[in-house]
């Protein structure tokens, strides 16, 4: 079957290191890659195996394989354990986001947790695929924490239709999406902001 | 080649108060990596076999160590064998008159030990540990081999890391920088820090264990990944 370009594609992978898995499911994971677009694989998975898929978590796959069903500028929105922000197996995946999108907004919540049974801190990372460096470059990368429920960050109130309830959904997106400054702290939220070519150089000390 | 190492966006971006941004991005700021250079200590494969502690018993024979290693293994290893070695942030607690007291600097009569198998001697007593540890799969350790590059499994070819200061790389511990001015081979529990050309070293040092730079540990030095520190991997960012 094959698929129109998607504008978007929105993922939950699963939150496991690469090593607990059977070989059945990595070789399930290597072989879908192989028949993807080579230009968004990254390099370190088109040789053997190596040591450092050792560290690697599962739902690195699901963002390389992901993005190959978007249109030129289709966007992949992930929820996803959020240690691979700070971890060398998760430099791969920033690399590959700065190199292949614009990386548009990165939500974390310390309010509360979007899945009980996760043991780990959840993030969200909204991201466009772009082939224009200048543009990525430009990009301002923001970064949210969130300091209340969803729910109150939406005002939603008892009763509202789903109109309404979209609506205060999009506002709030809407809001977070055109933050101004460097960095904010409030009691909703904090957010820094940076440009993606800055983000590019920190990561290469 | 454009290389990327990664930072901490996590740490950095979401989670710091906003004011280490604005001290960052000060004229006077300067980072720790400005100051001094950082080694992640070995990641041997296997600490039980590569790490061997300083048995009670003294050894009966002049220029050996009598020490415990690899699954209840004992013997005789010659001291030109083994480098001292600092395996662990509780290895520097330690009992003075019924107090527990936390060493500021590795002793230099530790009684942890590297083993370090000289390229140009085998040992009987080192090849009997090698064969109980070959007897028990240590070699077949995918670090093991790794590690040897190509040559005897035992003999472990990534540089040793005995930086001067001593920082235990997970952030969640309670210790500051630890003077390893003895020279102690450190695993991977701990980064290593060196002062870079023209900074003094016990500058370096006063430097690591203010306040400030704690505070910034516990902003950006963050654990990597959720498995237990003998297969974590991954960078302290100073």
């Amino acid at each position: 079957m094959t698929l129109a370009p998607a504008a978007t594609v929105v993922c939950n992978p699963p939150y496991v290191a690469l090593r607990r898995l059977g070989d059945d499911r990595k070789n399930e994971a290597a072989n879908a890659l192989r028949q993807d677009s080579k230009a968004l694989v990254p390099n370190v998975l088109k040789g053997k195996p190596n040591y450092h898929l050792y560290f690697w978590f599962y739902h690195l796959y699901f963002w390389f394989h992901g993005a190959q069903f978007l249109d030129d500028e289709g966007r992949l929105v992930f929820i996803t354990s959020g240690e691979w922000l700070d971890s060398d197996f998760g430099a791969q995946l920033q690399r590959w986001l700065l190199e292949n999108t614009v990386i548009e907004l990165v939500i974390e919540s310390v309010a509360e947790t979007w899945f009980t049974e996760a043991r780990v801190g959840t993030v969200v990372l909204c991201a466009r695929r772009c082939s224009s460096q200048a543009v990525r470059d430009a990009n301002p990368v923001k970064f949210t924490t969130l300091r209340l429920p969803l729910a109150n960050l939406y005002g939603c109130v008892a009763d509202e239709d789903d109109a309404d309830h979209i609506a205060h959904v999009d506002a709030l997106r809407d809001e977070l999406l055109t933050l101004a400054g460097a960095f904010s702290e409030t009691n909703r939220f904090d957010h820094s902001t940076i440009t993606q070519a800055d983000l590019f150089a920190l990561g290469q000390r | 080649m454009i290389i990327y190492n990664g930072s901490p966006w996590r740490s950095r971006f979401l989670r710091s108060p906003k004011i280490g941004l604005e001290l960052v991005a000060r004229g006077d700021f300067a980072a720790v990596g400005d100051l001094g250079t950082v080694s992640l200590g070995a990641k041997t494969g296997s600490d039980q076999f590569f790490f061997l502690a300083k048995s009670q018993a003294r050894a009966a024979t002049t220029g050996r160590w009598r020490v415990r290693g690899f699954s209840g293994w004992e013997g005789e290893i010659p001291k030109a064998d083994l480098l001292p070695a600092l395996q662990s942030p509780k290895d520097l607690d330690t009992d003075r008159d019924g107090m527990r007291v936390r060493l500021a600097s590795v002793p230099s009569r530790g009684d942890l030990f590297y083993l370090a198998v000289r390229s140009n001697r085998f040992d009987r007593v080192v090849r009997e540990y090698v064969h109980y540890g070959e007897e028990n799969g240590v070699h077949r350790g995918d670090l093991v081999k790794s590690n040897a590059a190509g040559g005897d499994w035992f003999r472990q070819t990534r540089a040793r890391v005995t930086s001067r200061w001593a920082l235990p790389y997970n952030s969640g511990y309670d210790y500051g920088a630890v003077d390893n001015a003895t020279g102690a081979v450190l695993n991977g529990r701990f980064v290593g820090v060196d002062a870079v050309a023209g900074v003094d070293q016990d500058l370096l040092g006063a430097v690591l264990n203010s306040t400030f730079t704690m505070v910034a540990r516990l902003l950006e030095g963050v654990a990597t990944v959720p498995v237990n520190l003998d297969e974590a991997v991954g960078s302290c960012y100073l």
